[in-house]
């Protein structure tokens, strides 16, 4: 059977959770540094690759198709991207966990963070882990302001955060 | 091809749309309701779902 995944709508926001693992996975072998590398500078400048990133990330492509479905669209949007980083991705973090302990959950994890104070290209934002000082420089422009919510994704700021999603993510960490 | 939080496991058994899987001693039930296995397939799983058969 072949899996036949679902196009991706916004690639930049994909890439923007995606590409935070990539050191994990050079590490691994997993991926080439050379190529994480240039989907880094495609985030940082809002540009679009010019390869399939679907075949790259082929279980996050997967399982946002599998997710789209189940939300009854035919399209993976930014509604589906979310809730596989931000909810799907935590679960498996934890599944992983209990059959090779080698992920450091801390840092997978995508946490939502307050943003407490900026300077130069990092921010210090406030997160479930305590005080952490993000790069701001991940994105270009990303203008960022004392009190702004945003999703933590090992060093980096993926992107702002609505009321809305924090709250779903809170209460998701204190289930 | 970047796998990140997904595993690599050998297919047990196959009953219906669940299979269970080998992670190296560790044994799984996961969803073959997208892949279809059979048993001695290694396959890529995450969060229970198998994705791919693998070679």
């Amino acid at each position: 059977m072949e899996f036949k995944v679902l196009p991706i709508k916004n690639r930049d926001l994909f890439l923007r959770y995606a590409v935070p693992c990539g050191d994990v996975l050079v590490r691994r072998g997993e991926l080439d540094k050379k190529l994480l590398d240039e989907m880094g500078n495609a985030v940082r400048s809002g540009r679009d690759v010019d390869f399939p990133i679907e075949d790259k990330f082929k279980v996050a492509s997967r399982m946002c198709t599998i997710l789209a479905k189940r939300m009854q669209k035919d399209v993976i949007d930014d509604e589906v991207i979310r809730k596989y980083f931000l909810v799907e991705h935590e679960k498996a973090i934890l599944w992983r966990k209990q059959i090779k302990p080698d992920i450091d959950v801390r840092e997978c994890k995508v946490y939502a963070g307050k943003v407490r104070k900026i300077e130069d290209n990092r921010a210090l934002v406030h997160t479930p882990l305590g005080e952490i000082m993000l790069r701001t420089d991940f994105r270009e422009g990303l203008k960022l302001k004392e009190g702004d919510w945003i999703s933590k994704h090992y060093g980096y700021i993926s992107e702002k955060l609505s009321q809305n999603h924090v709250s779903a993510m809170h209460k998701k960490d204190r289930v | 091809m970047v796998m990140c939080l997904a595993l690599i496991g050998k297919v047990l058994s196959v009953r219906g749309k669940k299979a269970v899987i080998d992670f190296e001693g560790v044994e799984r039930e996961a969803s073959a309701e997208f892949i279809k296995p059979e048993v001695g397939d290694s396959v890529m799983v995450f969060n229970d779902i198998i994705l791919e058969k693998v070679e």
